[in-house]
């Protein structure tokens, strides 16, 4: 069925389009709109219609009774202060309960087994606030732990998987990201026929391959699991992996005090290739370490760069087999789930507040560790808008985690133009279930909102700034 | 101005609950319990059991928290908020919430039922179509085609954008159609109607 159809029928009932631009369509469509229409409002009536079932009558009384009950218990009992006006209404729903087991009510989750209505004494301390019921029987609460076992269990799993990947998963990974960027495919020296020999691939089947000349970009860069590399490189990292990174780090030194002397250009690739292998090696991608030492020495292979090229890659060993530097992007990663928690946790309250609700401190714990879950993959994926975010996001209602969304998205979107009816057409190229919605929104308008042609000249002059991850 | 004129009264209502007048808050309970009772009687599938306690938690939590209504938004959308979020606690503790669409058409709950199921088959039809939605898509039908809120209100009620309201609601209405098609047949959908 064609779906413009279908939002025209649901446009023309929600009032959205007038009618005169409803004849039009029918004008246009013919039979199968009025068609539709005719469906969709039969459909709706139905809706309307649907039987109402009258409040039984028992709940009705007790509802009427909690103002009551409420108002007998409102001056302080100086004698009885433990029925506070929390238990008045324990009492309320104690009746309540009684009333609807009596009644031959079906149990629900809510009720309690009928061998503990015995008094109302028992159900008052049933309801009574929480917090009292934790004091007077804790073993009552034990029913809710499993759940949130469960979750912690969860959430121990997730910060389980924000360890470093396998050195021959960043390696691949980080192979995989360069050649589309760089619209090259690197072989190895090896396939190249020398060691320092790069061959230069276009992805242009047309296009004849390049080798040029390099400083040994690979030395001392494949895993020692490598198939074939040689027996006397892999001893080589070894004994220098075991001497620890103070050589390296003065070869390093010394490779940059001769890069920046050899010029500006140089001296920022040097800084560049810096960065490259510090992030490296903090994501545990030390393929874009490589990548960045080869980017060194294609920079000016003329000049002496082997000694850099040696610094480099055994900076790179060092961090790559540096349990320290292991253990502290543990922590720093451990560190950031954690405070991502405690964001978590704090909009959830302020959330809960909002509406008027104090969760229960494991339902608080559960929450967090559901929707810490939910924003676990990010922190591998990294700013990348996802349906799951989003739907963080409805979870917590927050209108500015909304916005920052909107405003990613709205970045990477594309004005195409405008389709027939003038209503602009928005495409993106990360278009998700959720970011639907907006387009939609976008689509029903003839132009856009005021806001919404705000947001985008904003987020279009924000182009070059990175977007901040939206749960700040 | 009559939503205003609402608005108010409850506000004042709420306000002389928290001091202690009983009709007040009587008064809140008589103008929103049914509504109340059975748009979640809706939410919950038919299990009018839940959709009960569900109410009068509700309306429990609402009187502890008096002091927080503020009035910006009508009784009716607070406490629909917080028997809401109660609704969605449950459903993360115990899912599925038991299901039984025939029990909205119990004899013991209704006048007439059974004419009225032979009277509206379409009904019947929508009706277990609504059942098979997810609760974010046959939450937002309702709210619009069963209890009549308009969007804005919809937007307040589920803090969302309006804009999302609609493209949601549409969505939704996409998806219900679907369900009924593939029940009935949509060649079948047509016949029922005339």
């Amino acid at each position: 069925m064609n779906d413009l159809l279908f939002d025209l029928v649901y446009d023309y009932l929600d009032e959205i389009i007038d009618e005169q631009t409803w004849q039009a369509a029918v004008a246009e469509h013919g039979d199968e709109l009025v068609q539709l229409l005719k469906e969709e409002q039969a459909v709706r009536d139905s809706i309307k219609t649907m039987p109402k079932q009258e409040m039984p009558a028992a709940l009705r009384e007790q509802l009427q009774q909690i103002p009551q009950q409420q108002t007998n218990t409102a001056k302080p009992n100086l004698l009885f202060p433990i029925f506070s006006s929390a238990a008045a209404l324990a009492a309320c729903l104690a009746i309540t309960f009684i009333a609807i087991y009596t009644a031959g009510g079906t149990q629900s989750e809510f009720a309690p087994q009928s061998n503990e209505v015995s008094t109302v004494t028992d159900d008052m301390q049933k309801n009574a606030p929480e917090h009292e019921q934790r004091k007077a029987s804790p073993d009552a609460f034990k029913s809710d732990q499993p759940l949130a076992e469960e979750s912690m269990s969860t959430l121990d799993e997730r910060i389980d998987r924000q360890k470093l990947p396998s050195k021959e998963l960043a390696l691949k990974d980080a192979d995989k990201n360069f050649a589309p960027n760089k619209q090259m495919k690197r072989t190895e020296g090896a396939a190249a026929g020398a060691d320092n020999l790069v061959e230069i691939e276009p992805l242009d089947d047309a296009a004849p391959a390049q080798v040029i000349a390099v400083a040994p970009a690979k030395k001392g860069a494949a895993d020692e699991s490598t198939p074939g590399a040689p027996e006397h490189a892999r001893a080589r990292r070894s004994a220098e992996a075991k001497q620890g990174g103070m050589r390296a780090e003065e070869k390093l030194m010394t490779g940059r005090k001769k890069s920046k002397a050899q010029g500006p250009q140089l001296a920022k690739s040097d800084m560049k290739a810096e960065a490259a292998v510090a992030d490296g090696g903090m994501q545990g991608n030390f393929g874009d370490a490589a990548m960045a030492a080869d980017q060194v020495a294609e920079a000016k292979p003329s000049v002496d760069t082997v000694e850099l090229q040696d610094a480099l890659d055994e900076a790179r060993n060092n961090m790559k087999d540096n349990a320290k530097v292991r253990e502290a992007v543990a922590k720093t990663k451990d560190k950031e789930v954690k405070s991502q928690e405690a964001i978590l946790r704090g909009m959830i309250e302020a959330n809960e507040e909002l509406l008027g609700r104090a969760p229960a401190e494991e339902e608080a714990d559960a929450e967090v560790a559901e929707l810490a879950e939910v924003t676990a993959p990010q922190l591998d994926l990294q700013l990348k808008a996802t349906a799951k975010a989003k739907h963080l996001d409805l979870q917590i209602g927050m209108n500015d985690v909304e916005h920052s969304w909107f405003r990613k998205a709205i970045t990477d979107m594309k004005l195409i133009g405008y389709d027939a009816q003038k209503k602009i057409i928005w495409r993106s190229p990360i278009v998700t279930h959720e970011l639907n919605e907006d387009i939609i929104e976008l689509r029903s308008k003839d132009l856009p909102p005021t806001n919404v042609r705000s947001i985008v000249l904003e987020s279009l002059n924000q182009q070059s700034k990175p977007i901040s991850y939206p749960i700040k | 101005m009559k939503d205003s004129a609402a608005l108010e009264d409850d506000r004042q209502l709420a306000r002389r609950a928290q001091d202690g007048d009983q009709t007040a808050f009587a008064s809140l309970i008589d103008r929103y319990s049914e509504r109340l009772f059975n748009m979640l009687l809706q939410m919950c599938n038919g299990n009018s059991d839940m959709a009960s306690e569900l109410t009068q938690e509700a309306f429990v939590r609402a009187y502890e928290r008096l002091s927080q209504f503020d009035g910006a938004s009508s009784f009716y959308t607070w406490i629909y908020r917080l028997a809401r979020n109660r609704a969605i606690d449950i459903r993360k503790r115990k899912k599925p919430i038991a299901s039984d669409p025939h029990e909205m058409h119990d004899p013991g709950h209704q006048d007439d039922p059974g004419s009225q199921m032979q009277q509206n088959e379409m009904q019947n039809i929508v009706q277990g179509a609504l059942q098979e939605l997810d609760d974010e898509q046959r939450e937002i039908i309702l709210l619009r085609d069963f209890d009549g809120h308009d969007y804005a209100h919809i937007a307040s009620l589920l803090d969302i954008a309006e804009g999302t309201v609609k493209s949601r609601l549409s969505r939704a209405r996409k998806a219900l159609r679907t369900i009924i098609e593939n029940n009935v047949g949509a060649d079948q959908i047509g016949g029922l109607l005339s």
